[in-house]
Formats: structure tokens, sequence, C-alpha cells
């Protein structure tokens, strides 16, 4: 090899050695400067445990705590936070033995998990969860719209925000809450079907509320730790997800049979905000 | 509009379309073709080292086009790029950039060893082809063929379980979605990388079969036979893991059940496509069709039209069923917007203009072969 082409090679060497250097400073600089940005985002931690409980026994189905929703977070057209669904389920009468049917009206909303599938799915942090007062929420100018969350959710509840197009979701009004203010679909529920509390507070009226009663979560297969607590629907929701003999029925696909007594239940949900996916 | 079969929650729409279908469509035959890369440098079948230069071209076009489906679809694609900047490692995505980053980096590796006896050659040429190719040798310009052929089966030897990893992260994202039915199980990962490997061989024998009619030159069958072969033993075992997938979901008989057979009904035409064209790859690969070059290109197309249709089998029907489990969405196809086919038919476009760029810029033989026909 010529003296020429060895110096030529060298300085080729050294120019990449260089350039190296300079991609792994950038590089290096970059990681640091948003590793920094995520330690600079202002900490929300407070020393509330948050916790929503949904009577749906009084639930009368009026609602008045979508269109509240819908007024306080100026939730844009066809997307919803909250709903309320309608629910036929056959039951049999335990003193009598009847078969009946009672309708239930079940609204649902932001379950702000303690093992949110959505945060961990979030490819930048937009969705985040506080672990002080354990809300769920999200970062809109981080978000990309990537809709990862929305598919890891087991409730539907996120949406892809029309307007902002970045994914948003129900927040239980924490800019209400943090400041001792109620959610304000709970505010407006006029038989009190609805209620909000902080279980790190001992006198809170929510502990009542949750010792006296049995407390079903929605999906607890699912292993999210929903801190949404219905009650009233002991001995139903779980019953129609996979038990008894169940036959295939294209408009309720969940049809179980009494083995005892040969009657057939049913349960039949019918969802009244379907008219509202056409403005979409 | 959107239509919906039985009561469904108020925020469900299919969220992913063509787009999405596309994606892994793209990412799938680049791993499928690293399998001819396998052949070449790891069996040892020099034959089809011109396929597997083709394979390559069609590679690395794809690589760079395959992102932009994600990224159009998350309709202002430029947010793509907070990703790296504030990281979540716990997302599935972050696996995306990581693996993408070292396949391409492992691919231009690959390329630039592999085609460096092109680019000396074409840069004496000279013009604008020659220029470019001369910048792309990066000052070497001295001819080592044997070493460089020791570097290119290294990188080759890397660049397949990386593309097989790159493509594996697609059905591993959908798995780790559990909470959906269809989407929910490991045996996805295994679903996709199978059939990757039936479009990937299917997509570079299709290229290769109508360049050299392009070009005038002969090709022998019985040197796409193996290959041919190949596919269609991957096109079999698709099938059974497919089957296996199917068969378990109808035993299981779970409460979605009866959502997932909507669904399924729902998108008939893209599974009969989807079952039929790969026993058709399979029975045909396995009798004289994999004789003729009529027959090898028939069932590369059978096998490109099946796997997309397997590609929409997996992505759609599992958005479709409603998360109350009730009922079902159909999914709302665009000609133009977000997740338009307008969008998909450029990305197409792409790939093509990327290629014949790189099939411009290293020649459609390699220097060597150039040298043996002279």
């Amino acid at each position: 090899m010529s003296q020429e082409l060895k110096e030529k090679q060298a300085s080729r060497r050294g120019f990449i050695k260089a350039l190296v250097v300079g991609a792994a400073a950038t590089c290096g600089g970059a990681v640091l400067e948003s590793a920094r940005a995520e330690r600079s985002f202002p900490e929300q931690k407070g020393k509330n445990r948050f916790v929503f409980v949904v009577d749906v026994r009084k639930c009368i189905g009026c609602d008045a705590c979508v269109a509240a929703c819908k007024a306080e977070r100026n939730t844009p057209l066809g997307v919803f936070n909250t709903w309320v669904e309608k629910w036929e389920v056959g039951y049999t009468d335990p003193n009598t033995g009847e078969t009946r049917v009672k309708v239930l009206n079940v609204p649902k909303l932001c379950n702000h998990c303690e093992n949110p599938p959505c945060v961990k799915v979030c490819p930048v942090h937009a969705t985040y969860r506080d672990e002080g007062d354990g809300l769920v929420l999200q970062r809109y100018e981080r978000c990309i719209g990537c809709r990862l969350c929305e598919q890891a959710c087991p409730y539907g509840v996120r949406y892809i925000d029309p307007i902002m197009m970045v994914m948003n979701k129900c927040t239980w009004c924490d800019h209400r809450t943090r400041n001792g203010l109620k959610p304000a679909c709970v505010d407006v529920c006029p038989t009190k079907a609805r209620d909000f509390g902080d279980l790190s507070n001992p006198n809170d009226p929510i502990w009542e509320l949750i010792k006296k009663n049995s407390i079903q979560v929605l999906k607890p297969e699912e292993g999210t730790k929903p801190r949404v607590f219905y009650i009233g629907l002991e001995g139903i929701e779980g019953i129609y997800v996979g038990t008894g003999s169940s036959t295939e029925n294209q408009h309720s696909p969940a049809v179980w049979t009494d083995p005892a007594s040969g009657k057939v239940y049913t349960f039949n949900v019918r969802m009244q905000h379907n008219m509202f996916k056409e403005s979409r | 509009m959107i239509v919906t079969h039985g009561p469904t929650l108020p925020n469900h729409i299919v969220e992913w379309g063509v787009l999405i279908v596309t994606y892994p469509y793209f990412t799938g035959i680049v791993a499928g073709s690293t399998v001819i890369t396998a052949l070449v440098y790891l069996f040892g079948l020099r034959k089809l080292e011109q396929l597997e230069r083709v394979g390559h071209f069609l590679a690395i076009a794809l690589m760079l086009v395959a992102p932009l489906a994600p990224m159009f679809d998350l309709t202002q694609p430029i947010r793509a790029f907070k990703v790296p900047f504030y990281p979540n490692f716990s997302s599935p995505i972050i696996l995306f950039f990581i693996l993408w980053t070292i396949l391409l980096l492992v691919m231009f590796l690959k390329s630039y060893f592999l085609f460096r006896r092109d680019f000396i050659q074409k840069a004496k040429e000279g013009g604008i082809w020659g220029s470019i190719a001369g910048f792309l040798t990066f000052g070497a310009r001295d001819v080592r063929p044997e070493e460089d052929d020791k570097k290119v089966k290294f990188w080759a030897g890397v660049s397949i379980p990386v593309a097989m990893f790159f493509h594996a992260y697609v059905g591993f994202l959908m798995s780790a979605m559990h909470s959906m039915p269809l989407w929910g199980t490991s045996i996805l990962l295994l679903v996709f990388l199978i059939s990757a490997v039936v479009s990937g061989i299917g997509a570079t024998l299709l290229l290769y079969i109508v360049g050299q009619a392009i070009l005038g030159e002969k090709v022998n069958p019985q040197v796409l036979k193996v290959p041919t072969l190949v596919m269609a033993s991957f096109a079999g075992f698709d099938l059974f893991v497919l089957f296996i997938k199917y068969v378990s979901e109808w035993y299981w008989n779970t409460a979605e059940w009866p959502l997932i057979a909507m669904a399924i009904k729902a998108n008939m035409l893209f599974y009969l496509v989807e079952f039929v064209g790969l026993l058709f790859v399979l029975i045909g690969g396995l009798t004289s069709l994999n004789s003729t070059l009529g027959g090898i290109s028939l069932l590369s197309i059978v096998s490109l039209i099946s796997v997309y249709a397997a590609r929409w089998t997996m992505v759609i029907p599992a958005q479709m069923i409603d998360k109350g489990h009730r009922g079902i969405v159909e999914p709302h196809i665009k000609l133009i917007g977000r997740e338009g086919i307008t969008e998909v038919i450029a990305l197409y476009f792409l790939v093509f203009f990327l290629f014949f760029l790189f099939v411009s810029i290293a020649g459609w033989k390699s220097a060597s072969h150039k040298e043996e026909v002279a």
C-alpha cells in the first residue's frame, strides 16, 4: 500500500471517528434533554386517593351526567367521557321463583385503574398516572395520536378528540376534584347514584358507602384494578361473560338457560348513543 | 356513516384501517426476503445470488417506506419524532424504533459491502449515476472481493434474525392488547412471522421474474424451485397455525365467540382469499407448477394476494368487536383522508420508485456476474 493511500485512509478514519463521536454526543444530549424534560414536568402529586362509586340501583337513566360532562369538558360531538348503558337482565325472583326482567341503568366512565394498560402502552408518557391521587390523566401537547391506548383500554373509554386530534378521556374532573369540588356528573346527579370521595380522609362519607354495600368492579379479570366501584351489579357483572350454556344470538350474544328449571335468561343491552356515531 | 350491528359503546370505531394493514404487509416482505438471504449465505445456494440481490433492493425500499404507514395514520406524521425524545420503555412502540434503527444500520452495512464492487465499476463509467455510485463507495475504491464477501456473509447473517424480530414485533404489539378478542393470544406473533415468509419469497420471485423478462434475460425455473418449495411449505405451516388459532377460538367458546363469529362473517371474503390462496400456494408449490416460470409467477401473485388478505384479517376483525362485547362496528374505508386508500397507493408508488432508484444506482446484475458472463 502506498504511503499516500495510507495517509488518505488515516485521514478518512479520523473523519469517521469525529463523525461517530459527534453523533454520539448529539444523541446523548438529546436523551439527557428528554430525561430532564421528563423530570421538570410539573408534578401534580397530591395526598388524595380518589375513588368513584356508582349505585346502579339509584340510577334512573336521565343522562343529566352525560350532559353535564359535555358542558364541563366541552367534549366534541360523537365522543363521550361518560355514558349510561341500559341493561335488561333476566333473573329468578328468590321469593316467588318467577322469572322476571329488570332494567338497569349502568353509568360508565374512566375507571382510573391502579394498573392502567393505557399508561403502560403510551409510547411518549402522554398518558400518565399520578401516584399521589391516583388520577390517570393525559398530556395533550405530548400525545402523538397513535391510538394504542384506545386499543389497550378494556372499557372503551378512550377516544380521539376530533378537534384536537389527540387522545382524550374522562379525568374525573381533576380541575374540580383537586380543588375540593366533586366531578360535574356527580354534582348534577338527581338521585345521588354517582358519588365521589377521597379514601385518604377517614371521615369522608364515601367510606360509609363502601363499607355498607357489596362492591363490584367492571372486568376484574383484566387485572387493571379499576377504581370505579359499582353497587347493585352483584351477580350480574361477570355472569354475562361466559357462564351458563350460551348460544349464539346476533343481537344479544349472551343467552343462558337455568339447568334446573329450563328457563331461558337473556341479557340484553340497548345503547342509545349509537346514533351519535353517524356524525363521526 | 359508521355501521354497527348490535349495541356498541359510544366511542368505538375501527381506528386502524388500510394503512395499518399495509404496515405489517411491508415489514413482512422485508422479513420474508431474508429467508432467501439465508438460503444464499447460510445454506450456500449461490445460484440464487441474483434473486437475493433483487430481494435486498426490495427489502431496503420497503424498510424505508414502511414507517410512513403508521406515521400517516397519526394524521400529523411529524409527531412520530416525539417518541425517541420522550420514550416510555414499557410501550411496545419503542421496540419498533430500536429494531428499525438496528435493521436499517445492518441493511446499509450489508448493502455497502454487497454493492461496493458495482459502485466502483459504475463510478468509472461517469455521469450522474456514476458520481452517485462514486460517492457511495465512501472513498474506498480498492477491489477486495473475498474480504467483501466475508463481510456480506456476516451482515447477512445478522440481518436475518433482526428482520424477523422487526416483523414479529407487530404481532407482539397486537397480542399485548389482551383485552381484544382475536388479538390477545401469543400465537399471533407466529402467524405474522410465518405468513411473512410466504409473502417475502413471493414478492422477490415475482419482481425477479418480471425484471428479467423486461431486460430480455433468460431465467432457469429449476434454479427458483428451492425458494418456491420453501414458500409452499411455509404456506402449509401458516395454514396449520391459523387452523390451530381459529379452532381453539371456536372450541373455547368464550362469551366473545358469537362476536368473533360475527366479525369473521363480516370479513368472510378476506378469510376465503387468505385460506384458499394459501392452500393454492401449498398444493401448487408441491406440484409441477414449481418447475415452470408461469407457474412460479402465478404462485407468487397468489401468495401476495392471500397474505394481504391475511394482514387484513389480523388487523381489522379484532377491532370491529365492541369492548362492551355485545355488538360489532364495521370499518369505514375512505378513498381520501386519514386511513384512505389513496395514501396506501402512494406508499406502493414510493416503494417502486425507491426500488428502481436502487437498481439504477447499483445495477440489476452484480459486477461479478457481469465479469463471469464476459
